[in-house]
């Protein structure tokens, strides 16, 4: 008797795995999602929408080259990775976060060069991706200047100084990040590609914690916040560009 | 041969369409008397969108002896044109003067009406106009459509740099602040005492803060506060005569200030500052959580810069 109702659930299944792979629609319906999905996680991936991924960003990008957007993957338990997309940028992936020992969460900034959905994709061990989005409209409301992308001119003489900090919390170590860098995204003028690529972050031993892949739509002069586990401090804080220019800096609670 | 007969066909059917469209739009502009011989205009507190077409700002105009003074122009050649017949109808005499208070797009963009007057403002708003005019211009017609059809940048030609001028008979007395841009004038008439105080004040309508200095805007505004007035015509919101939007705005800025200071200080990301609490007196401010995510936006990049510590090996 009870195998009655094993066969429909079989059957299921089956038509589940007999599928390419299982890409969930867009809720929000951007229409360069299942396009860039496929591209970036494989026909065979399997993603689903989940609103337990939290994403915010502002509904109006005041700035187009400063948008804020912050993603907490807590409710989900562990994370592997979490990828940031801005959908209609030339450049859609904005990072990779391997959370690690982090939390899986992290606030940023990116550029858009349109009004966009923004999303973020995130790797649960089973290997199931969760994705949720949101909408930001781009250009600004009242009293607003078009925006001119304009890299600080004296960039050279301060490239990869870093600016940072670590809060107590009730219940984590969050530190901020800021480096001075361009972020030359390569599409404008002759200026060519120049970003920070990775940013690692390990304890007094040496041992990585967390690291962040950074590609080109994140804003200049990058500013990056995660949480860490109680106890973690001082920590020491790497990266390097596509130059291989290279930092590495120490940060502990004031 | 058939295909030019139906692109002339729909051609006429367009042009229909266009002209029905664009009479339909009126800002219905009512001048108010706030004083002898002052007039103001006083715009809806929203944001700019398809229905108000721009018009979320106040201006107005002053009858002299030989002529007119127009105090900004609106955001859209319509406006102008409209601010013009409804001056008009007040007066037979002549627009002789226009003094823009400063660059924004609901002060200035309405000059084309008036391009056979004297248009005043000073050398900061000239220059800001310059950098950022076209711009400024851009996005409204992408905001507001319609509304600004024909509008096109018409930039002051006259500098503003003495505190007194008699114009068109009105004895007037400017005043070169700064904060809310990098030139704010404030204008007063002194036989009115009607204290034209530009966007360095809102009254019941939260301010904004695109391109503020927010020190330079509070000394501003302790400034006017100071000033003798009758009337004071904020740059937006109802016109009041006891200074009481010079307080909302300071009210405003000191807090403004304090809790972004206070959010870097307590290790805030930009996005939990954009959602922040807002204290029950602005949250009845016309558009209080919009502007404040916008200053959020505009203001607190400088601010991490400004208090996070520089890391060393």
């Amino acid at each position: 008797m009870p195998y009655l109702f094993v066969i429909p659930f079989l059957l299921t299944v089956l038509s589940f795995s007999a599928q390419a792979g299982n890409i969930a629609k867009d809720p929000l319906n951007s229409p360069m999602w299942e396009y860039l999905a496929e591209e970036t996680f494989g026909e065979n991936a399997t993603i689903i929408v989940d609103e337990n991924l939290k994403i915010f960003a502002p509904t109006n990008a005041e700035s187009n080259f400063q948008v804020p957007v912050s993603v907490d993957a807590s409710a989900l338990g562990k994370v592997e990775e979490i990828v940031l997309m801005t959908d209609l940028n030339p450049f859609p992936i904005a990072a990779h976060f391997f959370p690690m020992k982090a939390k899986p969460y992290f606030a940023t900034r990116v550029k858009l060069n349109e009004g966009s959905v923004i999303h973020a994709i995130a790797k649960t061990p089973d290997g199931i991706w969760h994705m949720n989005g949101t909408f930001v409209s781009a250009q600004g409301g009242g009293c607003t200047a078009g925006p001119q992308q304009t890299a600080q001119a004296d960039w050279a003489d301060h490239l990869l100084e870093a600016k940072g900090r670590i809060w107590q919390r009730v219940d984590s170590e969050r530190i901020r990040l800021s480096l001075r860098h361009p972020m030359d995204t390569g599409l404008s003028g002759d200026v060519p590609v120049f970003i920070i690529e990775e940013i690692n972050f390990k304890d007094a031993n040496g041992l990585l914690l967390s690291r962040f892949e950074l590609k080109e739509p994140i804003s200049e002069n990058p500013v990056l916040t995660l949480d860490f586990p109680k106890g973690g401090a001082p920590l020491r804080i790497s990266g390097r560009d596509n130059n291989a220019n290279e930092f590495d800096v120490e940060v502990g609670t004031r | 041969m058939r295909w030019g007969i139906w692109c002339v066909v729909w051609g006429v059917l367009m042009s229909f369409a266009h002209n029905s469209m664009a009479d339909d739009l009126s800002y219905d502009l009512k001048a108010q008397k706030v004083g002898d011989g002052v007039y103001v205009f006083i715009g809806s507190t929203d944001h700019f969108n398809r229905e108000n077409g721009g018009n979320i700002v106040n201006t107005g105009f002053l009858i002299g002896e030989t002529g007119v003074v127009v105090i900004d122009t609106g955001p859209s050649l319509k406006y102008g044109n409209e601010m013009r017949a409804a001056i008009g109808a007040i007066t037979p005499k002549p627009v002789r003067h226009v003094i823009i208070t400063h660059h924004h797009p609901d002060h200035f963009l309405g000059n084309l009406a008036f391009d056979d007057a004297q248009i005043w403002a000073m050398d900061e708003t000239i220059q800001a106009i310059d950098r950022e005019g076209e711009g400024l211009l851009e996005n409204m017609y992408r905001m507001v459509g319609d509304w600004m059809i024909d509008t096109t940048l018409v930039k002051p030609g006259h500098s503003i740099n003495q505190s007194h001028m008699d114009l068109s008979g009105r004895k007037i007395q400017f005043m070169p602040l700064q904060g809310h841009t990098k030139g704010d004038l404030a204008v007063f008439d002194e036989k009115s005492g009607v204290l034209f105080s530009g966007d360095l004040a809102f009254h019941n309508r939260t301010p904004t803060t695109p391109h503020a200095d927010i020190v330079q805007w509070m000394h501003a505004l302790e400034q006017l506060e100071k000033h003798p007035y009758n009337v004071v015509v904020p740059g937006h919101g109802p016109v009041e005569r006891d200074g009481r939007s010079f307080k909302q705005t300071l009210d405003y800025l000191i807090w403004l200030r304090k809790t972004l200071y206070q959010a870097a200080e307590n290790g805030l990301e930009m996005t939990e500052v954009m959602r922040l609490d807002i204290p029950q007196r602005f949250q009845s401010l016309s558009v209080a959580r919009a502007e404040f995510v916008r200053s959020v936006a505009y203001l607190w990049p400088a601010i991490v810069e400004e208090t996070l510590p520089r890391l060393y090996d």
